[in-house]
């Protein structure tokens, strides 16, 4: 068993391509995750919209409604205040996009789209194009650029602050995205660890590999619960951050 | 020694010690909540949710520590 190849079917990124010529069309799979979940959320949705007169439209027309109060109250609310109730339609398909594809990744053979950087950095530019918008909507571009320094510094300090806080501003934005990929990846990097234990040991002494097979299989157990729960928090984490910068940028006067 | 060995030293020191510092701070946050908790049990719930949205801000420090120790042994 080539412990290579089993990782690098399991976690990694398969391109299946198309190349006309000198043009390549990259299909990987988890692209085309994101374009299932995608298409899927879409046509469930529509049919909300259109049929919910039937029990189970009533019953999910119910649960979006719910859980549209619960973005606004919770997210928008508090750190938007009214004039960010504009905002809150990216911030409720955020969080059911990013849970979806999170909880895509737990069905079997299914792979993780999140856990390709790829990804994660469009949702985090995504995020950072929100926050840019949001800033230059209610304050203008000159507006935007006067909010990094607090207004009470003298002059001095301004040269200082300035650079720092632009770098701080890109940064958050770039841990956006490497939090949830490597929360990710290392959910399913433990769990076929794990697997491959038993393996490995299996094969320098037989009843090494029997004798760790139990508590091997009852962390696996264990850590696919946990992933579960990271998968939830992950994705409310990132909307969260998405909503407190934000709501930090455009209240800044 | 060459870097071949350098490098998984290396990554395996820096993984151990961002474990090292994410158990400390997540004890602490633990610590915090229990005793919030044991002070005013009304406040439970609102402490609950605090406690798990600090604990994955951590995480997130964590995982780029941990990171750049995969990076170290892949590049």
């Amino acid at each position: 068993m080539n412990i290579t190849e089993t990782i690098s079917h399991h976690i990694l990124d398969h391109d299946w391509g198309i190349t006309v010529g000198s043009f390549h069309l990259p299909i990987t799979t988890h692209s085309v995750t994101i374009f299932c979940v995608s298409v899927i959320l879409f046509f469930s949705l529509w049919w909300l919209v259109n049929f919910h007169r039937g029990k189970a439209g009533r019953l999910l027309t119910v649960l979006s409604q719910e859980y549209v109060s619960f973005i606004r109250n919770g997210l928008v609310k508090p750190y938007l205040g009214e004039e960010g109730r504009q905002f809150l339609p990216y911030f409720c398909t955020l969080f059911i996009f990013i849970l979806s594809v999170n909880l895509a990744g737990m069905l079997p053979n299914m792979k993780t789209a999140t856990s390709n950087i790829s990804v994660t950095a469009a949702l985090a530019l995504c995020s950072g194009g929100m926050i840019i918008y949001g800033g230059l909507k209610f304050h203008g571009v000159i507006g935007f650029i006067k909010g990094f320094v607090p207004s009470g510094t003298p002059a001095w300090l301004v040269p200082l602050i300035f650079p720092l806080e632009v770098v701080s501003t890109l940064i958050k934005v770039c841990v956006l995205a490497i939090r949830l990929f490597a929360n990710m990846i290392s959910g399913h990097m433990v769990l076929l660890c794990l697997l491959l234990l038993v393996f490995i040991l299996g094969k320098m002494n037989l009843y090494a590999g029997a004798g760790v097979l139990l508590p091997a299989m009852f962390l696996e157990i264990f850590m696919t619960f946990l992933e579960l729960l990271v998968a939830f928090l992950q994705a409310y984490v990132f909307t969260l951050l998405t909503a407190i910068f934000t709501g930090a940028v455009v209240h800044t006067h | 020694m060459e870097l071949a060995v350098l490098k998984y030293i290396a990554a395996g020191l820096g993984a151990g010690i961002t474990v090292f510092g994410a158990g400390l701070g997540l004890g602490k946050i633990g610590s915090a909540a229990l005793e919030g908790t044991a002070r005013q049990p009304e406040a439970g719930g609102d402490i609950r949710s605090t406690m798990i949205i600090v604990a994955a801000l951590l995480e997130g420090a964590t995982m780029l520590g941990l990171v750049i120790c995969l990076l170290a042994i892949i590049m």
